[in-house]
C-alpha cells in the first residue's frame, strides 16, 4: 500500500531569502559578503497603513471622475489640514472643501468616490535576518543564501511576514486571549492544540504578525478570508482540536526569540539555523510524493489519532472492513501500539 | 463467471481498467474467454495525484501478484488498458497508449445498457465518491442525522479535515456514523429524485466508498429509505467492489460485450459478475396504510404500516411476492423480489427532516431497530 512521504520537518535547507530594500544605492552590503543575523543590509520604506477620506459625500457628488476636484496630482505628499479637493457650486458663489486629516501621499479614487491615503512611509532599516552569503544586489533587495529549517503546515493563509518566535503555549494547550498579550507584538506566536476567533481577533489588534497552532475550527478559517487578512496563520494538524505534533512543536520551542519567516500562502515557516547542521544538507525541499510504507517507516497517524507519531511494526495481511486496506501495527513512543488502516498513514520523511 | 456465447473477435481476452478516482484508484484485470467473462485480479490504493506514476506502478505491481501470472511483465504491456477518470492525464502512462473514457460517459453507458436490456426500465446509478465531501452540504441535517450529540462546529471541522485527508478512511463508529449522515445529505445534493409518472421499478445502483464499507445492511438501507420520496418503488444494489465505473468504461470501448448479457438474465449475469449485492425492494409509502400480500396461500395476508414505522418481509433475493400497494390514491399490483433484508415498506410522511436532539436520535435508532429484525430470522 503506497503513502504520501510528508516533509513536515527540514533541517540544513538551503534556501536564499530576498530582503526588500529601498534602492540599490542604500545596500550596506556587496555580493560575497557573511551576515550574522542583526547585520544591517540596507534602508526600505514601511507605511503604517491609509485612511480614506469621503471626497464624493464631502463635495456632494457622484463618485465618478472626481479627479477633477482635486488640488493635488495623484502621487503627490499631502499634509494634515491641507485641501485635498474643492467644487465651486452655484454660479461659483459657493465653495466646498475637503481636507486631508492626515500627512500621507494621495494614492488613488477607489470607485466608491474615496480619496486613498497613505500614510507616510518611514525608513527602517533591513537586517539580514539570517546567517549566510550576500548573493546577489539588485535595484530593490538582498539576496542571502543561508541555511535554514522549515515547517510545513496543513492549512496556511496571509502573506509572508517576518517575526521573531514566541512560544505563548503548550501544544496541547488552547491558545486563549489571555495567552496573548502586549509582548507579542510584531512577533509570531506559537503553542497550542487550538486557537479560537476571540484569540485571532486579540492577535491582529496587537499587531501580532503571525500565528503558528494545532488546531482551528473551520468556519474561524474561513473567515480570514482568501486574500491577507493582516495576520499569518499557519495550522499545523487540521481542524477542529489538534494538539500540535511533538516534532514540530519541539523545533519552534528550539528557536523560540529567533527571527523567522511565516508565509501563509505556502504553509511553511522558515527557521534560520544558527550553527552548521550536522550531517549533510538537502537541497531544497522537493513537493511530496509517495511509496510504498514498509515496516520501521516512522508515520503521523490521521483520523480519529491524528497526530500521533510512531513506527510500523508490521504491515498485516488481514483487511480493514471488505475495503482491501491492510492493517499497520503502530508503535508510539516505545510503549503503546494501535493498529490503523494502511491509508491513514503518512510516513515522516527523514534522513 | 458468466457463461456466455462467443465473443467477438474485436475483444481481447485480457484487459486492464483502471478507475482513477480524485483520491482513490481501483484497478481491475479482467478475462475475456470464449465463454467466460471474470474478475482475475482487483486492488485498491490511494491515488498519488501529483504524480500518478506511483500508482500505476503499484496498482501494476499489486495485480500481478495477486494473479500470480508468470510472464506478467513481458505480456502486460500488450493487454489494453482502459482509465476512467475525471482526472487530467498524460497522453501515455509509461509505454502504454491507454483507451481513456470519462467517468460520466463509462456510467451513462451501464445506465443505458441496463435499460435496454431491462426494456425501459428505471435504473439509476448513485455515485458518492469524493465529491460528497467537495459540494455544499446542509450542516444542520448531517448534525440532525446522527444518533449521538453533535454540533454543527464539529461536523464542519470533520468535512474540512476530510478534504485535508480525502484518502482517509473513518475507523471509529462515531466517524463511520458521521460518513453516513454525510452520504444521506449528500446524496440529496447531488441526485435529488426527480419524480417521473412513472416511479413503479426504479432500479438503484448504490456506489461509492461509503456503501462499499458501511458495517452493517440497515445502515444503507436507511440512507436510500430516507432519499426516497413518496410512493417509490426501487430495488437496491451496493456495488460491494466498486467496480461500476470500469464496467461501464468496459463496455463502452467494447460494446460487443453486450452479446455477453442475455435479455432474460441480465441483471443477474451482470450483477454476478460485478459482484453487486442486492438489498432489497423499498417501498415508500410516505403515508401509513395496509398492503395485501399474496404469499400463496387460499387468502390474501395484510401487513399494516403504521406511521413513522418502518416493516420488513423477510423475502428472498430469488423470491417474487405479489401485493396490492396504495399508491396516491389507488391500489397498485405489483410483484416484487426480495434481497439481503427482503422487502422493506416506509410508512414515514415525506418529506421529513430530523434536527438534532434526543428525539430525533432515538427515531433512528428505532428504524434501525426496524431494519435489523430481518437478520435476525
Amino acid at each position: 500500500m503506497i503513502a504520501p512521504l510528508i516533509k513536515r520537518v527540514t533541517k540544513g535547507e538551503k534556501i536564499s531569502i530576498v530582503r526588500k530594500i529601498l534602492e540599490k544605492e542604500q545596500a550596506k552590503v556587496v555580493v560575497g559578503d557573511i551576515v550574522s543575523p542583526e547585520d544591517v543590509v540596507g534602508l526600505a520604506e514601511v507605511s503604517a497603513g491609509q485612511r480614506l477620506v469621503k471626497i464624493s459625500s464631502c463635495l456632494k457628488v457622484n463618485g465618478k471622475g472626481l479627479e477633477k476636484y482635486l488640488t493635488k496630482p495623484l502621487g503627490e505628499k499631502v499634509f494634515r489640514g491641507e485641501i485635498l479637493a474643492s467644487r465651486k457650486s452655484i454660479f461659483g458663489l459657493k465653495k466646498s472643501v475637503c481636507l486631508s486629516p492626515i500627512d500621507g501621499i494621495l494614492s488613488e479614487i477607489d470607485a466608491a468616490g474615496n480619496a486613498v491615503l497613505k500614510f507616510l512611509p518611514t525608513q527602517t532599516r533591513v537586517v539580514a535576518g539570517v546567517p549566510g552569503k550576500v548573493s546577489d544586489v539588485s535595484k530593490e533587495s538582498v539576496v542571502i543564501e543561508a541555511l535554514v529549517a522549515r515547517i510545513r503546515t496543513k492549512i496556511g493563509t496571509g502573506k509572508e511576514r517576518e517575526g521573531a518566535i514566541k512560544v505563548v503555549a503548550s501544544a496541547s494547550e488552547f491558545l486563549l486571549p489571555v495567552n496573548i498579550d502586549g509582548s507579542c507584538r510584531d512577533k509570531i506566536i506559537i503553542g497550542g492544540a487550538f486557537i479560537g476567533k476571540d484569540a485571532l481577533e486579540k492577535a491582529l489588534t496587537l499587531g501580532v504578525r503571525g500565528v503558528v497552532a494545532g488546531g482551528i475550527n473551520l468556519r474561524n478559517f474561513l473567515s480570514l478570508g482568501e486574500l491577507d487578512a493582516g495576520i499569518t496563520v499557519l495550522i499545523t494538524e487540521g481542524f477542529g482540536i489538534r494538539p500540535m505534533a511533538e516534532d514540530v512543536f519541539n523545533l519552534l520551542k528550539e528557536h523560540e526569540d529567533t527571527f523567522s519567516i511565516i508565509n501563509g500562502a505556502e504553509r511553511y515557516l522558515t527557521l534560520p539555523e544558527v550553527k552548521e547542521p550536522k550531517g549533510k544538507v538537502e537541497k531544497e525541499a522537493e513537493k511530496d510524493l509517495w511509496r510504498e510504507l514498509k515496516v520501521g517507516d516512522r508515520v503521523h497517524i490521521l483520523g480519529e489519532h491524528h497526530g500521533h507519531l510512531g513506527i510500523v511494526k508490521e504491515i498485516e495481511k488481514e483487511t480493514f472492513y471488505s475495503f482491501y486496506v491492510p492493517e499497520v501495527m503502530v508503535e508510539l513512543n516505545g510503549k503503546e501500539t494501535l493498529k490503523v488502516p494502511a491509508c491513514n498513514l503518512e510516513i515522516i520523511d527523514e534522513d | 463467471m458468466v457463461e456466455s456465447s462467443a465473443p467477438t473477435k474485436d475483444i481481447p481476452k485480457k484487459v486492464l481498467v483502471f478507475d482513477l478516482g480524485h483520491y482513490w484508484t481501483k484497478a481491475f484485470f479482467l478475462e475475456v474467454d470464449d465463454s467466460k467473462l471474470k474478475i482475475l485480479a482487483k486492488t485498491y490504493l490511494p491515488t498519488s495525484s501529483n504524480d500518478l506514476n506511483i500508482t500505476f506502478t503499484q496498482a501494476f505491481f499489486e495485480l500481478a501478484k495477486i494473479s500470480k501470472m508468470k510472464l506478467w511483465q513481458e505480456e502486460a504491456l500488450s493487454f489494453p488498458l482502459i482509465i476512467t477518470t475525471e482526472l487530467k492525464l498524460p497522453e501515455k502512462i509509461g509505454q502504454m497508449a491507454i483507451k481513456m473514457v470519462e467517468t460520466k460517459e463509462a456510467l451513462q453507458t451501464l445506465k443505458t445498457v441496463y435499460q435496454e436490456k431491462k426494456g425501459k426500465h428505471n435504473f439509476e446509478i448513485i455515485d458518492l465518491g469524493s465529491k460528497v465531501f467537495d459540494s455544499n452540504l446542509d450542516i444542520q441535517e448531517i448534525s440532525g442525522s446522527l444518533i449521538f450529540p453533535s454540533n454543527v462546529i464539529d461536523v464542519e471541522n470533520y468535512i474540512g479535515n476530510k478534504r485535508l485527508d480525502s484518502f482517509s478512511l473513518p475507523v471509529e463508529r462515531r466517524e463511520i456514523e458521521l460518513e453516513q449522515a454525510i452520504a444521506k445529505v449528500g446524496w440529496q445534493r447531488l441526485f435529488p429524485f426527480s419524480k417521473t409518472s412513472s416511479n413503479f421499478g426504479c432500479d438503484l445502483l448504490l456506489t461509492g466508498a461509503v456503501f462499499a464499507f458501511s458495517p452493517e445492511d440497515p445502515l444503507t438501507a436507511l440512507i436510500v429509505l430516507d432519499n426516497l420520496p413518496e410512493s417509490v418503488v426501487t430495488q437496491a444494489w451496493v456495488d460491494l467492489d466498486l467496480i461500476t465505473p470500469s464496467l461501464g468504461a468496459f463496455l463502452t470501448v467494447y460494446p460487443e460485450l453486450n452479446e455477453f448479457f442475455s435479455q432474460d438474465n441480465f441483471q443477474n449475469d451482470l450483477f454476478k459478475l460485478a459482484n453487486f449485492k442486492n438489498l432489497g425492494t423499498f417501498v415508500s409509502l410516505g403515508k401509513p396504510g395496509v398492503i395485501k400480500v399474496d404469499f400463496g396461500y387460499a387468502q390474501l395476508q395484510e401487513v399494516v404500516v403504521e406511521e413513522d414505522q418502518i416493516v420488513l418481509l423477510p423475502v428472498k433475493g430469488d423470491q417474487k411476492v405479489s401485493f396490492k400497494i396504495p399508491f396516491s390514491g389507488k391500489k397498485i399490483q405489483a410483484s416484487l423480489e426480495g434481497g439481503e433484508l427482503g422487502i422493506v415498506f416506509d410508512g414515514r410522511v415525506k418529506p421529513f427532516r430530523l434536527t438534532s436532539g434526543k428525539l430525533s436520535q432515538e427515531k433512528i435508532l428505532h428504524w434501525r431497530e426496524s431494519l435489523k429484525k430481518v437478520e435476525a430470522i
